[in-house]
């Protein structure tokens, strides 16, 4: 395989947590009813031809680093409520996480997962009843919530990590028709008591289906955003400083930003579809991706700096995963990461700095990277704000190669 | 960790199994290496020709030091450790469509487009430049070379070749300028396609990079004057010539004639004859310029029976060990043929037949059936006493050369089994096809299909998905059936290749395309072998192209041979002294040629390439013909 998965070694760094990230599977099974035109995990296609996402995937377990610590599914993990393509689609899950090495499965619920419209004739929970996860697999609760009676659970896989799994469904999913998510106030406080009962660990992971923020960018209409999500981010205000990661998915746009709130607001990242269909206007703003994020301490960083994250993301080729290209237009880049919040004119005044003042006045990334560490934890879109101020402020240019949005070297531009 | 489905798919992350897309490093692992491809590597000029999946980019590949490196073998090392650069040059889906579809265009005065010709042209000199980076990077970092003092500077330079402007010296910036460059092109291109001309005219205004000749050289200068340690001759490997447009291809004739001896080339391509003549144009340009060379052409090279074999079994052990499998016993996975050696059954451990020895096999069959009877008497070979008395080669002349199609005969008319899905008069492979060695013959020593049979029939085998552990022999048994559904897709496949080629050539002999024509041969192969008059050991399976067969069916014949549909089996021995035929396939006359085997199981027709006849005298004597008659009769009599 041509992808190398791992991430730069550094004895600085510590990983604290370690999660390969899929969402929105869309899997498609026996009952052709389910839109199979609307996916690429279909069972009678992949039976016929070798272009399985997941074993594709799985091929590439090997150029993971190791351990893996949990497969993280953040929803619709079948198409409109089938009940085949769930099973399907949980079989595949399982085979994935074993493929992985993964001893945990964080699985929350989509809006395609409960049959809202009664379409089977057996409630909207058919679909969670009809396929589970093995025991083996499943995270213990620190917590007696549950989601199907709480519309949250609360896991702590290690001392250094807590894990909240968010149904974004509501207690009567009927009434919203699949429509939007909804988080109640109430649920808001039951979580808020909770975390407070159980005290924060340094990495919080939050994990649900609806985006939290409408993507009005690329869809005017779009309507189907968290309503509730001003009262869990004023949750995350209120609770004791902790590096949160909001983990969602169902709009099938990849990004990745902060929330709104002070220095220590969530980082919110928006998983892009796994093997869904992209259509209309999604094609040429999001592609089918998977994420590897590690969550680490580094000590390169200014002492007491929070723990931050970094990833990877693989990108659908028709046949293969791919490192996703550099830009962030259609999708998270190949390589990035989060936690950090340098403004980008200082991070690049201070790159300038250094740069004026090495030989041939040209630096190779990594050991700007080594002095100036936070680079490496810039969220895609504040590297690239990097850039263009150190072009137009510095007149220095960024020499970067195809998969990586962080430039392989920097240069004093030529009169 | 293996999948169902695919095994080799998932090990190669690609389902067709082209080099193209295979990492250098990768085929040094798979690489089986042979006669030819040591030849190949001890020249320093060479032509490399062959049908589609027969090894070529993996040949080319194998040249490249990243896939010496990796290769196990004292070839590698020897390779390796000589002073040469060697450069690929390949293209992509991307490449193809932007220079092949593009070169079509003309402008209003039906003229080539001037500015997508400019554009075509930056982009494929572009794409070569990355590939030299790509190859000094490979020798950088594996500590051979280093850059010198001030080696931006020399990045400058040639960027300039192109009037690239670099923001500040260095390689990398030199590599994402280019890079950018390239993406512009694309788009500039692309919207040429949408109908708009204004960027490309403005792009072509900007880039205009020199002949090819010129740059190849100016670029090995600045980079011998930049980095310390770099080989300083070059091997220029270019790969898949048939996608590169016409205009590009004529550059390369240009470029041999303008290198010095401080450059080698080496070609591959498909000469189908949608090329055009291109091989004689380069061989033509390889001897005017007085340069040495050697046409390697991997269709027209007498492949052995045995090394046929030798060549499957390798590649399979391979491709077995590197999903796991060790010590595979190929006898154990396929079961045994019925074709196979007496030597090859004893002490198998799985039988696809339950057949006899080979000389009770002949009593039996020679008592059944009269036709074996009367030759075994004309022979006398009846008796086992009187078969005792030969020696070993009267033996294998008379009775083992006969056995398997007395076999086959008696399978497809007598046999009473179990009815599998197919009557006695079905196309659908017989299971006789089966087993070891049969089945990995049936590859025809042609890398890509032996991979896909073998990705096919694992599928079906005993391998699970996760499967960790080390799966033993016996635990990938793949029974004959599967064996048979594998080889009736896999003939499908390489019959439809042969179709979209062969439909070019329209009519090549009465109302008859190139299909129609083998499937004729193919027919008048099976008559000689099940419908003879007396039962002939050795029937005619095989034909001689000769220079009296008219030349449109010639040309479809070499399109055959190079999609795969018929297998070159060596020259005949005596050429009868006539002026050559001056074309792009005159090495391919005076050549003995036979169904591939896949597509032999078709007409029942025995694994082996049999005697010949001249194809003029089977299109002459045989029902070729009359169907020609008939069709003509049907039309005259038409009253409109």
């Amino acid at each position: 395989m041509t992808t190398d998965l791992a991430f730069s070694p550094a004895d600085a760094i510590s990983v604290l947590y370690r999660a390969v990230v899929v969402s929105d599977i869309h899997a498609v099974g026996r009952d052709t009813r389910d839109h199979a035109d609307e996916s690429t995990v279909v069972e009678h296609i992949l039976e016929r031809y070798a272009h399985d996402p997941f074993e594709r995937l799985a091929a590439l377990s090997a150029e993971f680093p190791k351990p893996i610590d949990a497969l993280v599914c953040c929803g619709d993990v079948t198409n409109r409520a089938g009940i085949d393509g769930y099973v399907y689609g949980m079989h595949k899950l399982v085979d994935l996480a074993d493929q992985l090495g993964a001893p945990t499965v964080y699985l929350t619920v989509g809006n395609h997962d409960l049959d809202v419209r009664d379409r089977h004739g057996f409630g909207p929970r058919a679909c969670l009843e009809s396929a589970q996860l093995p025991d083996r697999l499943v995270p213990s609760c620190i917590t007696a919530h549950t989601l199907h009676h709480d519309l949250f659970e609360i896991y702590r896989p290690k001392p250094d990590m807590t894990v909240v799994n968010l149904d974004t469904n509501g207690a009567a999913p009927t009434e919203t028709q699949g429509k939007y998510g909804i988080v109640d106030p109430a649920t808001v406080h039951e979580i808020e008591v909770a975390l407070q009962a159980v005290d924060l660990t340094p990495v919080m992971l939050f994990v649900c289906h609806h985006h939290p923020y409408r993507h009005g960018d690329i869809a005017l209409s779009d309507y189907s955003e968290l309503h509730g999500a001003p009262e869990l981010f004023a949750m995350f205000e209120r609770l004791p400083e902790a590096a949160w990661l909001l983990l969602h998915g169902h709009k099938h746009q990849p990004r990745l930003a902060y929330a709104r709130g002070g220095a220590a607001a969530p980082a919110v990242f928006g998983a892009g579809a796994f093997s869904r269909s992209l259509d209309k206007y999604l094609q040429a703003v999001a592609r089918n991706q998977c994420y590897l994020i590690e969550f680490v301490r580094d000590g390169r960083l200014p002492p007491g700096h929070p723990p931050v994250g970094r990833f990877r993301s693989l990108e659908w080729a028709s046949s293969k995963w791919v490192p996703s290209p550099a830009s962030t237009r259609s999708g998270l880049p190949y390589s990035g990461g989060f936690g950090a919040k340098k403004h980008p004119a200082i991070m690049a005044r201070e790159i300038a700095n250094m740069i004026g003042r090495a030989p041939e006045q040209r630096m190779r990334h990594r050991e700007v990277a080594e002095a100036q560490c936070e680079i490496n934890y810039l969220v895609p879109s504040d590297v690239e704000r990097v850039i263009e101020h150190l072009r137009e402020d510095h007149d220095i240019a960024a020499s970067c190669y195809m998969h990586d949005p962080q430039p392989v070297e920097y240069g004093k531009m030529r009169p | 960790m293996i999948s169902v489905r695919s095994p080799l798919a998932t090990l190669f992350g690609q389902g067709y199994f082209n080099a193209n897309k295979l990492t250098p490093t990768q085929v040094g692992q798979l690489f089986v290496s042979g006669e030819r491809f040591e030849q190949l590597s001890r020249v320093d000029n060479a032509v490399l020709t062959g049908p589609r999946g027969s090894g070529k980019t993996t040949f080319m590949k194998m040249l490249t030091r990243e896939a010496l490196a990796h290769w196990e073998h004292p070839l590698g090392q020897e390779l390796l450790n000589r002073s040469v650069l060697s450069i690929y040059f390949g293209s992509d889906v991307v490449l193809r469509s932007q220079l092949v579809d593009m070169d079509q265009r003309r402008d209003s005065a039906g003229e080539p487009d001037a500015d997508v010709r400019t554009l075509q042209r930056a982009k494929m000199s572009l794409h070569f430049l990355h590939a030299i980076l790509a190859a000094v990077k490979t020798e950088v970092q594996a500590g051979r070379a280093s850059p010198a003092q001030g080696s931006g500077e020399a990045a400058v330079d040639v960027g300039a070749l192109w009037q690239l402007t670099l923001p500040y010296a260095s390689w990398d910036a030199l590599q994402t300028s280019s890079s950018r460059a390239i993406d512009e092109i694309s788009r500039a291109l692309m919207r040429v396609s949408d109908g708009s001309t204004e960027d490309a005219s403005k792009l072509a205004g900007a880039l205009a990079p020199p002949e090819l000749a010129d740059l190849f050289i100016r670029i090995r200068e600045h980079l011998a004057a930049a980095f310390d340690g770099l080989p300083e001759r070059w091997l220029l490997l270019f790969d898949e010539l048939e996608f590169f447009p016409r205009h590009v291809q004529q550059e390369l004739i240009g470029l041999i004639r303008m290198l010095g001896p401080e450059f080698g080339v080496k070609l591959a391509f498909t000469p189908l004859s949608t090329t055009g003549g291109y091989l004689r144009e380069l061989t033509g340009a390889f001897a005017s310029s007085g340069h040495e060379y050697v046409h390697f052409d991997l269709a027209a090279s007498q492949i052995d029976m045995r090394d046929l074999l030798r060549f499957a079994e390798k590649l399979t052990s391979r491709v077995l060990g590197m999903i796991g499998v060790e010590d595979p016993d190929l006898r154990v996975i396929f079961g045994v043929s019925p074709f196979a050696t007496e030597s090859l059954r004893r002490g198998s451990v799985r039988l696809v037949s339950d057949r006899p020895s080979d000389d009770e096999l002949f009593s039996s069959l020679i008592e059944e059936h009269p036709r074996f009877a009367t030759f075994a008497s004309a022979k006398n070979v009846v008796t086992p006493a009187e078969r005792a008395l030969l020696s070993e080669p009267q033996r294998a002349a008379s009775v083992r050369k006969g056995l398997p199609v007395m076999l086959l005969w008696h399978e497809r008319l007598f046999r009473r089994r179990p009815a599998r899905r197919q009557s006695k008069r079905s196309r659908k492979t017989n299971v006789i096809f089966t087993g070891y060695p049969t089945f990995l013959e049936m590859g025809d020593g042609n890398p890509r299909t032996t991979l896909r049979l073998l990705d096919r029939a694992l599928a079906n085998s005993g391998l699970r998905a996760g499967t960790e552990v080390s799966p033993r022999s016996a635990d990938l048994s793949i029974d004959a059936e599967t064996q048979a559904d594998v080889i009736d897709t896999e003939r499908e496949v390489q019959l439809a290749l042969a179709e979209v080629h062969l439909a070019r050539h329209g009519v090549v002999r009465g109302p008859m395309g190139g299909m129609q024509l083998l499937d004729q041969l193919g027919q008048v192969f099976e008559r000689n072998v099940y419908m003879g008059k007396r039962f002939d050991p050795d029937p005619v399976t095989s034909f001689v192209l000769d220079d009296k067969v008219d030349f449109p069916i010639a040309q479809a014949i070499a399109d055959a041979v190079y999609t795969g549909v018929l297998v070159d089996v060596g020259p005949v021995d005596a050429v009868p002294a006539r002026p050559q035929v001056l074309s792009d396939i005159h090495h391919l006359y005076w050549r003995r040629y036979r169904l591939s085997y896949l597509l032999g199981t078709r007409y029942w027709l025995p694994v082996r390439k049999g005697k010949a006849k001249a194809l003029s005298t089977l299109l002459a004597r045989t029902a070729i013909t009359r169907g020609e008659a008939i069709q003509q009769t049907i039309f005259e009599s038409d009253p409109s």
